[in-house]
């Protein structure tokens, strides 16, 4: 489903943040990016998500060359996926219920269906009764979990987290891990990237782990 | 259903921004409305003084002198030609006549009775169908060049000055009207780059998720498209108005001269509300072009 062959990540101004990784993540499939910060899981998180161009190599998402897309096409791909970010990236100028609704507005949902999906995405993630909250009057763990909502309200096949527990206490973190679980075995191929070894532990997922931007063996 | 509605959310979120800062919208709406309405009012005045100028022009005679001394012969000869120069009604007045009319309204008519010698030229008043002001200036520069006559006059002169001074404001009123066009797509330029640095963290979030170049401008150029209508509508309005009570008032005095401001009608009052919505389009367009290539991710 996810690959990647030779990947590399050159910044303007010489720093080298991906150096030759080939990864292959599989249909269904949860895995965690691991390494210290800097290691570059952000990176290759937004390498296969499209956010950023390699220097090198190329990333493939269900046979599909992000390289050979034309800048028309990405949109279309990247509704494909569900981004969780640590800083959740979330619009402090609209209502919780907006905030989840945007990306069912943008794939052309119609209104009746933008209100039964961002309630049942709400529902999963306990934010139901807050749909018309600002998300700044949330917590920390729930501004995380309204960013989760976004990301599943649209069904994606692939959910692309990066240090999504970063902010949070260990309570918060273990319902968080939970959740990712939960989408995981409904099919979504799940990829987390972390530094938090106590966010992996027990789950038996796959650990990919990166050091100074290259593959660990 | 969903075409219409990804639409009007687009289109009731760029309400809804317009609505949150009411002031400054309104003074910008106000600034763009008074911006265009005193050139396109200037333009609909100068086309009534142009109206006024041709009417002139219409009415106008020439009066064609010949030296009082020419025989009966030359006066013939004078006929046959402006016969053949000039289409319309041609009268002549002889020198006895002109006297005789000279002594009828003039108070030096006990002077006129003592004359040894009649001082009058012979006189044709040429009066034109359907000439133009152009046509008319050539017709008495031919004439002026023939031996036997003494004068041309030509009472429409100034008319034609006056239809050459309002052609050339009307150029200039063009020129305004282009300045304050380009100023208008700089105006609106400047308000949708300050829109999308204010939403680049929704342009963001927007493009993570999905958003296509045409969902993400689309806010923009309806915004463009709210302020240019209600900036183009605050125009005519204006434009109304002024033509309504201003020329109300000062048609008493335009009356006698034969000054007549027609009633602006529906093509001539929507040329502001299309300038206006063009031009704002065209800023928001060219504007969100160039600034959401900007915010790339």
């Amino acid at each position: 489903m996810i690959e990647t062959e030779n990947l590399s990540k050159r910044y303007p101004g010489g720093h080298q943040a991906l150096k030759d990784v080939s990864i292959s993540i599989q249909e269904g499939e949860m895995v965690f990016l691991t390494g210290h910060s800097g290691a570059g899981k952000s990176t290759l998180m937004k390498l296969i998500g499209g956010i950023e161009k390699a220097t090198n190599g190329s990333v493939t998402i269900n046979g599909t060359k992000l390289s050979s897309l034309n800048r028309s096409a990405l949109p279309y791909l990247r509704r494909n996926f569900g981004f969780v970010f640590q800083d959740h990236k979330l619009l402090i100028d609209r209502s919780v219920f907006h905030n989840v609704a945007l990306p069912l507005l943008i794939s052309g949902f119609s209104k009746s269906e933008i209100m039964t999906r961002v309630r049942a995405a709400l529902d999963k993630v306990g934010l139901l009764e807050k749909e018309s909250f600002n998300p700044l009057t949330l917590s920390g763990g729930e501004q995380q979990r309204l960013c989760i909502a976004r990301a599943v309200v649209n069904k994606p096949a692939i959910l692309l987290a990066d240090e999504p527990t970063g902010n949070l206490d260990p309570g918060y973190a273990a319902d968080i891990v939970a959740m990712f679980r939960a989408f995981n075995r409904v099919g979504v191929t799940v990829v987390i990237a972390t530094h938090d070894p106590a966010m992996i532990q027990g789950l038996g997922a796959r650990i990919i782990e990166l050091k100074q931007g290259e593959l660990q063996a | 259903m969903n075409w219409f509605y990804l639409r009007f959310s687009a289109f009731s979120d760029s309400v809804f921004r317009l609505l949150k800062q009411p002031i400054t919208s309104i003074l910008h709406i106000l600034g763009m409305g008074i911006a265009l309405s005193i050139p396109m009012g200037c333009y609909m005045l100068l086309d009534g003084a142009d109206q006024f100028s041709r009417k002139l022009n219409n009415t106008s005679q020439l009066n064609v002198f010949i030296t009082a001394d020419s025989s009966d012969e030359t006066i013939k000869i004078a006929e046959k030609q402006l016969t053949e120069l000039f289409e319309g009604e041609i009268n002549f007045i002889d020198q006895d006549e002109g006297l005789k009319e000279l002594s009828k309204n003039s108070e030096f008519s006990d002077l006129i009775k003592n004359l040894d010698t009649n001082p009058i030229p012979h006189l044709f008043v040429l009066t034109p169908q359907d000439n133009s002001a152009e046509k008319l200036t050539d017709i008495a520069r031919t004439i002026e060049s023939w031996s036997f006559v003494e004068e041309v006059s030509f009472d429409a002169q100034w008319a034609v000055k006056l239809e050459s001074f309002i052609n050339l404001s009307k150029i200039l009123v063009m020129l305004v009207v282009l300045l304050i066009g380009l100023g208008f797509v700089a105006t609106i330029f400047t308000t949708i780059q300050l829109q999308i640095t204010i939403r680049k963290d929704e342009i963001e979030v927007a493009r993570l998720v999905g958003a296509t170049g045409r969902f993400i401008r689309r806010p923009f150029l309806y915004y463009g498209f709210i302020q240019g209508l209600l900036g183009g509508l605050c125009a005519v309005l204006i434009i109304f108005l002024g033509l309504k009570f201003g020329l109300t008032a000062m048609q008493p005095m335009l009356e006698p001269l034969g000054f007549v401001i027609l009633a602006p009608n529906l093509i001539t009052l929507s040329s502001p509300l299309v300038l206006s919505i063009g031009l704002s389009l065209l800023g928001a367009w060219l504007s969100s072009n160039n600034h959401l290539k900007k915010i790339d991710c």
